[in-house]
Formats: C-alpha cells, structure tokens, sequence
C-alpha cells in the first residue's frame, strides 16, 4: 500500500518535469511575451531592461534551470505582468473553482444516482424513460451551449437568477467561499448546473446499467428469499456495489473539471482559475501558466490517490489484494 | 383430515406460462404437490423441467411478465394471493429458500455477519448487536468453526462449501416449517456435498422442517427424500414414496432417468439414454408430453393421460411399467 502510494509520487513527479519542459519550449516557440507586455512606443533601451528584468535574456536552458532551482525553494516564479508570485495568484483563485467544480461533481450525484437507481429497477415506468432519452441530450449538448441557454432562460428573461460573478462571500479558514451565502449559491446555481449537465448524464447511466446488472444477481435473488424489504435490498445490496465503477468516473470528472471549467468560467465570469489561465496565455505569462499547471497536475493526482483509496473502502475484494 | 392438519405446502394446480391469451407459452402446467410436516420431498427432473420455477413460484419471486395461477397454500393462506409486503414477511421466516451456487449467493461486498444479522432483523424487532450474536449462534449450528471472527469475514474469504453453510444457517434462521432448496449441493464436491447434507438432515430432525429438494441427481434424492416427484416439461409425471418411485417406477420417463445411472455392476456397458430432448415452452406436444421420445406410444397418448389422485403412487401414463414382482 505504502509502496504503491510512493511509487504514484514518484511518477507524477516525472510526469510534472516533462510537463514543464514541454510548456517551457512550447511557450518559447510562441512569442516574446515582452512584445506583449511592453508599450508599443517603447524604444530599445525600455525594451532592453524589460527583457533583463523578466530573465529573458538568458538562454532557454538556463531560464528553465532557475526555475528548477526555485522550485526547490518553493518559488514558482513571479507574474511577468503584475510581478506576484504566480503561485499565490493561483492560491487565490483556486478555491472558486473548486467550488464550483465540486458544486458540479455533487450536484451531479445528487441527481444522477436516485434517477439513476430508479430508472434501473423501474426500467418500464414513464420517468425512467424520459431521463433515458434525456440524459442522450446531456451528453450531446456541448456545455457551452447549455450555459448560454441557461442565461438567456433564467437570467436575461426570467430574471430569477444571476448571470455573472461569485456574488457575497464569507470568509471560511481564510478563504473566500460562495456557497455559504445565499446570493452566492444563487450566483453558483447557473455555472454549477451547466457544468454538471455531462457528469449528470454519465452518472445516471452508470448507475442505471449498474442496478440493472446487479438486480439480476443471485446474490439479490437470495437477499429477496431472505424476507429483506425492496428498500434495504436498493439502498445496501445494490447500491454499494454499484459505487464502485461511480467513484471512478466521479474522481476522473472531478480533476477534469477543474482543469477544464475553463469555457464555463468564462461564459459566466466566474473569477477562478479557469479566466486567470486564459488571460495569462494570451499575453503568454510563463510563470502563472507553469504553475497553474503544476497545481493542477497535483491535483489530479491526489484526486487519483484518494479514489483508489475509496476502492479500498468499498470493495473488500481488492482490500485484500492491497494488503 | 387428518392428512391435512400435517400438510405444510400444499399447491394446487400451479400454472405458470409466458405470453398472452393469443400466445400463451405454458412452462409449468397443473402441478399439484403436498408435503407434510418435516417431510422431504425431492422434484425430480432433466435442466429446464420447470423445477426451479416451480420453487421460485411458491416463493412468490417469479420475475415481471412471468404470469401464473393456481393456489399454493401455506401456513392457512394462499401465497399466490398475498402482495408483496405480505410475502415478505413469510419469506426467509417461515418459508425459506437456498440455491445452487453459493459463489453467488452472498452480496461479495457485505459481511457474512451483516448478512446474516440483516435477516434476522427483517423479521424481529431487536438490536443489531443482539442479531450479530444470534448470528454466530447460527453459524455455530451450521458447523462454522469460530463464528465470532467468521462472522466479520467477506464472502470471498469462505470455501464453496462454507459458503452454502452459512446459506443454510441463513434459512434456518428463524426454523421454517419448509425449505425450499434448489440444487444446494450440486456445484460443490463430493465429500463437501455429503457433509452438507447430513447437517441438513440434522438440522431439519432437530427442527422438523420440510423441504422441497429440487434436484437432477437420483442418487441424492434416493438417500434424502421421503417421497419423489419426478417432473418433465412442466407437468408432475410420477409421485410416490421414494422407495415406489424408485423401486417400481411406472412411468417411462422416470425409468429412461433411473437407467441413465452409470452403475458399476455393469462396468463398460453403454450408459442408456433417453433419446431426444425435453421439449421448450411452446413446442409442448398435445397430449402426452412424453410421446415423441416414448417407446410404448400408442394412439391413445395424443390425449393427455389422467392421474389416480387417490393413490400414494401417482403417474400421468396410459401404458404404465408393469410392477414386476
């Protein structure tokens, strides 16, 4: 166990590194991000001690071996354009998306296992069916789409909620969170639903091919012979053997997600890391975009580790293996 | 009457059959069965005679679009009138069942304790920690050997064999007055199904319970039942006692069955078959459902042949075996 832990590490690790010679080579190949960030009346001399200043004198290697030995200490390096540290930047925009990324993820579950469950054991009743048919839409209607629609339905001609921003937040731990007020879950509501629209439909497919497989088992058979009411039988002896293949899909959605509300962050000016990232490319702010990357790819490992360890939780099977 | 205060299952006329009015595919037709009071009754017959069905029936667990009729009286109520909450409460109570494969029969991500213990708490009002230890009661009984630290074991951690004990501790839970076991031993091995088999019969002495033994293996039943009903293609076609039914079979299908033993008397001689096949649901002859692999048919066996339901010794056939003396 602690093996496997440490070998995942390490991995990720290496994965980290290639990741950053590539973003290093591949940014380098793109422009001068000082043809960006410099006016464009500024003369040689500015434009000179600009390039001094950000290190980009140096050559590549050299640049990419300071950020290595910063990295050591800690250090990500600084925005080229406000000068933070990129780090600190991205701290401070992650926890919205987090938030909404995690509003998404649950709220998808919320939805998609009871529909999911129902839908499986009661495949010929009419709600079974219309989320069947459903839940197709949800996996062929790009996100993006459905946010726009979302907009123009409940903002811009109903008027019932709120198009853009996080709204009030309440200082937790530290952070700023939205989903503690009102106005800010009512800000939430919008961008969380048009992300969750994919994960919804996957879920509740899972679940229902889950339930449908499983009550044909034996195993249900006997629970029935046993005198065991439909609600336990549901609720214990199908459902947790269905959680397993969900907790995989949810731990792979959920990296996902944060790694790619991008589109809906922007769509609903969501102030998280997803409209950071995009204006840093655009002006091509390596030490933001590098460390966002970093982050990120932490990020999915650890959501990686955590479900594997869910695997262990919940099915005694590879418990056994794992020991 | 007499007869019947001793009679714990009694069926009537079990129909079961799939399709509609216009299509109706008949899977089991007419079966009448009795047991009495402690009795073991073994059902007989080739895979897809409608053994298992008939067991599922009685349970109430047909599946969805699977129609039935007919009456199946048990404990002073018909069950096949009850719904479903009703059932429940007769299910794994008074009336239980095990099956064949005990791979399959427990949830592989509950633990054996928790599955036994659910059981019990289906049926009574008492705590869980009061079921977890009536539940090692139960395993103890079954002949587990430490139940306590077996009892918090997954599936995957117990043999085949202990598998189907703790299916047997599971039915015998609250002492049924009748046991339903559809195959219990037949995916097991030789020296485990017999060891399994006389706890069983331990357990059911000790309790008096009934059982309806559905089974294919003549050996097994001809060690176990009191009596015998000897199903082909959905209809009961031979009923006695063990030693009429095996002894003296009547009916040409029971005796295709019996000669179809391998024995080791006659070592090296071509086992005898039965030629043919069971015929599927609705491709059931009119008639004798027998004739087309039945070589004393006469024209008579176009009608389908009636029973004497006043004898011990019943079978549905115009030209019965002689009894030879």
């Amino acid at each position: 166990m602690t093996q496997a832990v440490i070998l995942r590490i390490l991995q990720s690790i290496g994965v980290i590194l290639v990741m950053t010679v590539i973003v290093f080579i591949g940014l380098h190949a793109i422009g001068n991000p000082v043809d960006v960030l410099i006016p464009s009346d500024a003369d040689q001399i500015e434009r000179a001690r600009a390039v001094e200043a950000l290190g980009l004198d140096k050559p590549l290697w050299q640049q990419y071996f300071y950020f290595l030995q910063g990295i050591l200490h800690g250090d990500l390096g600084r925005s080229f354009v406000s000068g933070e540290p990129a780090l600190e930047l991205i701290m401070k925009r992650l926890p919205a998306t987090l938030e909404l990324a995690i509003s998404a993820v649950v709220l998808a579950l919320l939805i998609g296992v009871p529909l999911g469950l129902m839908a499986g054991i009661y495949p010929k009743s009419l709600a079974s069916r219309l989320s069947v048919g459903l839940s197709v839409l949800g996996f062929s209607v790009p996100a993006f789409w459905i946010a726009i629609m979302m907009i123009i339905v409940f903002a811009v001609n109903l008027g019932w909620l709120p198009s853009s921003g996080r709204g009030d937040t309440v200082r937790v731990l530290g952070v700023e969170w939205s989903f503690l007020t009102l106005d800010g879950l009512r800000h939430l509501l919008l961008p969380a639903l048009s992300l969750s629209i994919y994960k919804m439909s996957l879920v509740f497919r899972l679940v229902r091919a889950g339930a449908i497989e499983i009550s044909r088992a034996e195993y249900i058979r006997f629970a029935r012979a046993k005198g065991l009411g439909r609600r336990r039988i549901v609720m214990v002896h199908v459902l947790k053997n269905i959680l397993i293949p969900v907790i995989t899909i949810v731990g792979l959605e959920l990296g996902g997600t944060i790694a790619f509300a991008v589109v809906t962050e922007t769509i609903f000016a969501w102030p998280g890391t997803g409209s950071l990232i995009i204006k840093s490319i655009s002006v091509l702010d390596r030490p933001v975009i590098v460390a966002y990357l970093i982050v990120i790819a932490l990020l999915f490992v650890t959501i990686n580790l955590l479900t594997d360890l869910a695997y262990l939780i919940l099915d005694p099977r590879i418990r056994e293996k794992m020991a | 009457m007499d007869m019947q205060d001793t009679t714990t299952l009694r069926v009537r006329d079990l129909n079961i059959w799939l399709g509609d009015r216009a299509q109706r595919r008949a899977i089991i037709e007419d079966v009448s069965l009795d047991i009495r009071a402690g009795e073991v009754l073994c059902l007989v017959g080739e895979s897809g005679s409608g053994k298992t069905l008939t067991g599922l029936a009685i349970m109430g667990m047909l599946e969805g679009g699977i129609n039935f009729a007919g009456e199946v009286l048990f404990g002073g109520q018909n069950l096949l009138a009850l719904d479903e909450t009703a059932m429940q409460r007769v299910r794994g109570n008074r009336l239980a069942m095990i099956f064949q494969d005990p791979m399959m029969t427990l949830n592989p991500v509950l633990r054996v304790g928790t599955q036994v213990a659910e059981t019990i708490r289906a049926h009574r009002r008492v705590s869980w920690a009061e079921a977890w230890r009536e539940g090692c009661e139960a395993l103890r009984l079954v002949g587990i050997p430490s139940p306590e630290e077996r009892m918090r074991c997954y599936p995957h951690e117990f043999s085949g064999g202990m598998r189907q004990r703790v299916a047997i501790a599971i039915a015998f839970l609250h002492r049924p007055d009748l046991i339903i076991a559809d195959e219990p031993t037949t995916a097991l091995d030789v020296t485990t199904q017999s060891q399994i088999l006389a706890q069983v019969q331990d357990l059911s002495a000790k309790f008096g319970t009934a059982f309806l033994w559905v089974t294919h293996d003549l050996a097994l039943a001809a060690g176990l039942a009191d009596r015998i009903a000897v199903m082909y293609a959905g209809k009961i076609v031979e009923t006695g006692t063990c030693f009429e039914v095996l002894s003296t079979p009547r009916h040409p299908y029971t005796k295709g069955l019996l000669n179809s033993v391998p024995t080791a008397l006659e070592k090296g001689a071509r086992l005898a078959q039965i030629p043919g096949a069971i015929p599927s649901p609705g491709s059931i002859p009119s008639g004798c459902r027998f004739l087309p692999r039945c070589n004393r048919s006469t024209a008579q066996c176009a009608t389908d042949p009636v029973t004497d339901q006043t004898k011990s010794h019943q079978f549905r056939c115009w030209h019965p075996l002689e009894v030879s003396a």
